[in-house]
């Protein structure tokens, strides 16, 4: 086979190459480009059929929605009654309440998952099957029960509450993803510091945590993002206090009529804040899924 | 700089004995090479030393200080380790600053010791590199770099030549005695390889399976291999064993399977006497002490040369002598063809005597 031959070959490769991915991205991201649209189109152009893909072209792009959802929101059908929208404030309650769940979850699971990895422990398997155990009925099995013990405990429509919750369901999955991870680290690595001088809380910081924040970081998408979605449990334990905006995204769905509008711009600003954090910490979490296979 | 000892150390992992029972002293300044095959229980010995393993029993000493609730940090050793455990995000500068920063030495002198170190190693070009940008070569001297930045109390080494090429090891070898000449400093040094054992030693420990075997001059080691083990396990050349009987009446040793016969020098006759059942005796001869000669000699068994493997600089042949195969060591200028007949001569001056029961040497 000649030169030229192989490299037209190649150049076709690409080219199908480019069409497949091409192909692959608008079907994954067709429906987020309608929402975002959506968010930014008055009540009628959202009815509109066919439906309209072009702004500016097709439609007028309005911020009408946000100031809807954000702000103030028309209640009675006729544009004449507003009142001010919950919307910011269970935004600040989602943000605190998953970041607080995150860190806690990834900082205690981190120190367990160390302990899993590095120290003989009496009925070590028992004891990750246990904590596995705890992720394996479907969470509403465990509704009911979770709003005595919540009731009994006063801790319906708090801060400390809800978050205790989301810090439990986050942690098994911590300490087993972390564990794994810590496995991959050669135990010679923190004694070499241990021997040079260091305690071993040092020798932990100073040379295993950096070689684990890949995957930490990876581990720490995945709970915010299981805190930040959780609906089921926010909109029974906390309807009064301390809820958080997936409640409001099913209220705003409203009775008898859908606000197609309010929807897409609550689902934009309610995705956002992931998608940034996703999207710095892209690096890492390629590293982190692929660590196993990238080391030694 | 200190000596080191250990008493009656023992370690368990589960049903594993991984170190039986150990006893050794390591005099200060002193360079002690434990040798033994993989599994032996010499990295849990180091670990142990290092304060990384708890022994379950036994204790270890420091200038005969019990070091049992001293910290790993605190027992100020260096420790190389068998696959280096180099810091992968540091720089190897950073790598080998990275005990004095524990020291609160202020940048200056860090930069001072390092530098001083990393020319003693000759690896001063080399600083600002990864581990992974680094040969396994220069690895292994940024590791080693690492442990003698500061001055520790005593040097532990587990197998730090292995992952290195033939040529490369023979060069290190005489290196690292050189450094523990200028260091001045108490070494305690595993490996499997028995050379390294002979060629480093002050001294050598020959551990198998948790259980020390023989402690000793590199000299005593291979002259009086305390028992079977021992005599295999040493020289480079695996030692013939042979089956054999002490007769008491005629003062000969002959072959188990009545092949030959030798007449015993007064050494092995003592020897012979001493054990339980002088029937039942095993002749270790090493290949060196072993005579081939084309022309029919006095006393000489008749061999016939099975396999032939010219090294270089000298031959090993298979003779079989009977049904029993026999490894010989000649100059690489004697020449012999497979299949060649030969006359062989044991030289029983240096040959060994062991009880088949015990294992033990009787010579
Ligand atoms: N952490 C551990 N858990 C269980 N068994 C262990 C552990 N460490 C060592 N062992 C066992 O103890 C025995 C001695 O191991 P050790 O690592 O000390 O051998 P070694 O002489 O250093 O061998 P090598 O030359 O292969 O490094 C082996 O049988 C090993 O399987
Ligand atoms: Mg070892």
């Amino acid at each position: 086979m000649n030169v030229q031959n192989r490299q037209t070959r190649s150049l076709l490769g690409r080219i199908l190459f480019w069409i497949a991915t091409a192909l692959i991205l608008v079907f994954f991201l067709f429906p987020i480009y309608w929402i975002l649209i959506t968010a930014f189109k008055d009540r009628p152009d959202i009815t509109q059929l066919p439906p309209r893909f072009v702004p500016w072209v097709d439609f007028q792009p309005t911020t009408f929605n946000f100031h809807e959802i954000l702000i103030e929101m028309e209640v009675s059908q006729f544009g004449t009654a507003t009142e001010q929208s919950p919307f910011l404030g269970q935004l600040f309650n989602s943000v605190i309440i998953s970041g607080t769940a995150t860190v806690v979850a990834v900082i205690l699971g981190t120190l367990a998952a160390y302990a899993f990895s590095r120290f003989r422990i009496k009925g070590e398997g028992d004891l990750l099957f246990f904590i596995l155990s705890t992720r394996m009925l479907p969470p509403v099995v465990t509704v009911i029960p979770l709003f005595l013990m919540f009731t009994e405990l006063g801790m319906r429509n708090t801060f400390h509450g809800i978050t205790l919750l989301y810090i439990t369901m986050g942690l098994p999955f911590v300490v087993w993803m972390m564990k794994g991870f810590f496995d991959e680290v050669p135990h010679e690595f923190e004694e070499a510091a241990m021997i040079d001088g260091y305690s071993r809380l040092e020798a932990i910081w100073r040379i295993v945590i950096p070689e684990v924040i890949p995957p930490m970081l990876a581990t720490a998408v995945f709970v915010l993002i299981t805190a930040w979605n959780e609906f089921v449990f926010v909109q029974l334990l906390n309807p009064l206090g301390y809820t958080t905006v997936t409640p409001f995204l099913y209220a705003v769905v409203g009775y008898g009529r859908t606000e197609w509008g309010r929807v897409a711009a609550t689902t934009v600003v309610f995705v956002s804040p992931i998608v940034i954090f996703t999207f710095l910490v892209r690096k890492y979490l390629l590293r982190g899924v692929t660590f196993g296979a990238v080391r030694r | 700089m200190s000596s080191i000892t250990l008493q009656n150390l023992t370690k368990r992992f589960g049903a594993t004995v991984a170190v039986n029972d150990l006893s050794l002293h390591i005099d200060d300044r002193e360079f002690v090479v434990v040798v033994g095959p993989t599994g032996a229980g010499k990295t849990t010995t180091l670990r142990c030393v290092a304060g990384l393993e708890k022994p379950d029993d036994g204790m270890v000493l420091f200038d005969g200080q019990d070091v049992r609730s001293v910290s790993p940090a605190e027992r100020d050793v260096a420790f190389v380790f068998q696959n280096y455990a180099l810091y992968p995000r540091k720089t190897a500068f950073e790598n080998i600053a990275f005990p004095l920063q524990a020291r609160n030495l202020s940048a200056a002198e860090i930069k001072a010791e390092v530098e001083r170190t990393a020319r003693m190693l000759r690896i001063h070009h080399l600083l600002d590199r990864r581990p992974a940008q680094l040969s396994g070569g220069e690895q292994q001297r940024v590791a080693l770099g690492r442990a003698m930045v500061r001055r520790p109390r005593a040097f532990l080494m587990d197998e730090p030549l292995t992952n290195l090429d033939f040529q490369l090891r023979a060069q290190m070898r005489s290196e690292l005695k050189r450094i523990q000449r200028e260091l001045d400093n108490t070494f305690f040094y595993v490996t499997n390889d028995q050379v390294e054992a002979l060629s480093m030693g002050d001294r050598i420990a020959v551990l198998n399976a948790g259980t020390l075997h023989q402690v000793g001059t590199p000299q005593e080691i291979y002259e009086h291999p305390a028992d079977l083990f021992v005599a295999a396990f040493i020289g480079s050349i695996r030692m013939n064993f042979l089956r054999c009987a002490f007769i008491a009446d005629t003062g000969a040793l002959v072959s188990a399977d009545g092949g030959w016969s030798l007449p015993a020098p007064p050494r092995l006759r003592e020897g012979a006497q001493k054990s339980k059942d002088p029937g039942q005796l095993i002749l270790g001869v090493r290949p060196e002490d072993v005579l081939l000669s084309t022309e029919a000699g006095n006393g000489a068994l008749e061999g016939q040369v099975y396999v032939a493997e010219p090294l270089g600089n000298h031959n090993v042949y298979n003779v079989r002598i009977g049904p029993a195969l026999v490894r010989v060591k000649t100059p690489a200028t004697f020449m012999l063809d497979a299949e060649a007949r030969v006359s062989v001569q044991f030289n029983m001056a240096r040959a060994h005597l062991f009880d088949s029961a015990t294992e033990q040497a009787l010579t």
